[in-house]
């Protein structure tokens, strides 16, 4: 399920790929492609809540006719027993093809403190992780584990809440965040900026 | 003559109030960090406070823990810590709750290569928290100080120790 694919700042980054593969986006709170730039990591606290929001985003690609749909979780639902299961009996139910559920997990430490599930998850989902350039030396020397889990995609933002990478070291970390994540096949979503000097990402 | 005697009853009425504020007082705990966060700041000891017929209590400390201790890209540990039973890295997580409820505590861009880092996600007495933890600089290193007793708890459980204080326990490299 890998991806290879580098696109630009994450509004048009998501829009190239409606455009390219249909693939939409919702929020549990905007739920709208228009938002989609908007998608950040959540911060519900409450499991059940991140499971409705799962379900709304789920219904909302049925009605739609939507052909995937990405959903933010976090630690909280992934540290759920049972929340994996729950997710493929969704996608079951509503007979969605693989790679229907795009989920995005909001750290690496989140995937990394339930490994169980989250290998369950990319078994039968598009498995993401937000990364921060803030913190991306952490981030980087993580993705190796991460991608040996599954997770197929890196969303990555710019430090601490910012919308650019605006210093040289941020430039420096994102873009070297960005080819760790090429390199081991995953698809990366990223600020512009991130962009340039970029290895022309491998065909699958 | 009424007149007194309505205030000798108000200045026993007073003395009353007064000792019983006193005797309160005494009872409270005298951490604040304790006050915030301790399950008897309801105002019921732990004991006493009403539970939900239909639920089981919600475990104290539920967390799940991933320590790298030579750095993130090498072997990391991680466990569950569930309480109770009561032990000492249960006391460290309750008694250091804010500790663990810190965000990370600003952009760290700085890389030493081989620096012990956590990641720590879960609830801490009804609280959430989610945080990692590292030692590349001043306050990191006090940080993962005042959390040693649950960052050092053993990867491996013994065989004497109680089932629940390490539900899942895997190393990885």
């Amino acid at each position: 399920m890998a991806i290879s694919e580098v696109v630009g700042s994450r509004g048009a980054a998501l829009r190239r790929i409606v455009d390219s593969r249909g693939v939409p986006v919702v929020h549990r709170s905007s739920r709208e492609l228009a938002a989609m730039a908007m998608v950040d990591d959540g911060s519900a606290v409450d499991a059940d809540d991140e499971w409705l929001a799962v379900q709304r985003a789920v219904h909302a690609l049925l009605a739609r006719e939507w052909p995937a749909v990405l959903v933010p979780v976090s630690e909280v639902s992934l540290g759920t027993p049972g929340f994996a299961d729950r997710l493929d009996d969704l996608a079951d139910h509503h007979a969605l093809r693989p790679a229907c559920i795009w989920v995005k997990a909001t750290s690496s430490g989140a995937l990394l403190a339930a490994p169980e599930t989250t290998e369950q998850l990319a078994r039968g989902h598009l498995v993401g992780v937000r990364l921060d350039v803030a913190h991306g030396f952490r981030d980087r020397a993580l993705l190796p584990d991460l991608a040996a889990l599954g997770v197929s995609f890196a969303w990555i933002d710019p430090p601490d809440g910012h919308t650019v990478v605006d210093d040289l070291s941020g430039l420096i970390v994102g873009r070297s965040l960005v080819r760790r994540a090429q390199a081991l096949g995953m698809a990366v979503i990223a600020p512009a900026e991130l962009d340039g000097d970029m290895v022309p990402p491998t065909t699958q | 003559m009424n007149a007194g005697g309505g205030r000798g009853v108000a200045a026993l009425t007073g003395a009353i109030c007064a000792i019983a504020v006193v005797v309160y007082a005494s009872s409270l705990p005298r951490d604040p960090v304790s006050l915030l966060m301790s399950p008897a700041a309801s105002g019921y000891p732990a004991a006493a406070r009403p539970a939900t017929p239909t639920q089981p209590a919600a475990p104290q400390v539920d967390l799940s823990v991933v320590v790298w201790p030579r750095g993130p890209g090498h072997a990391r540990h991680a466990w569950a810590l569930k309480c109770p039973p009561m032990t000492a890295a249960c006391r460290a997580a309750m008694r250091r709750s804010l500790a663990l409820a810190q965000d990370d505590h600003g952009p760290c861009r700085r890389m030493r290569p081989r620096m012990p880092e956590a990641f720590i996600s879960g609830y801490v007495n009804g609280r959430h928290v989610a945080t990692w933890i590292d030692q590349r600089d001043g306050c990191g290193v006090t940080r993962w100080r005042s959390l040693k007793g649950l960052l050092e708890q053993p990867p491996v459980p013994r065989p004497s120790a109680p089932a629940a204080t390490a539900e899942r326990t895997r190393t990885t490299s």
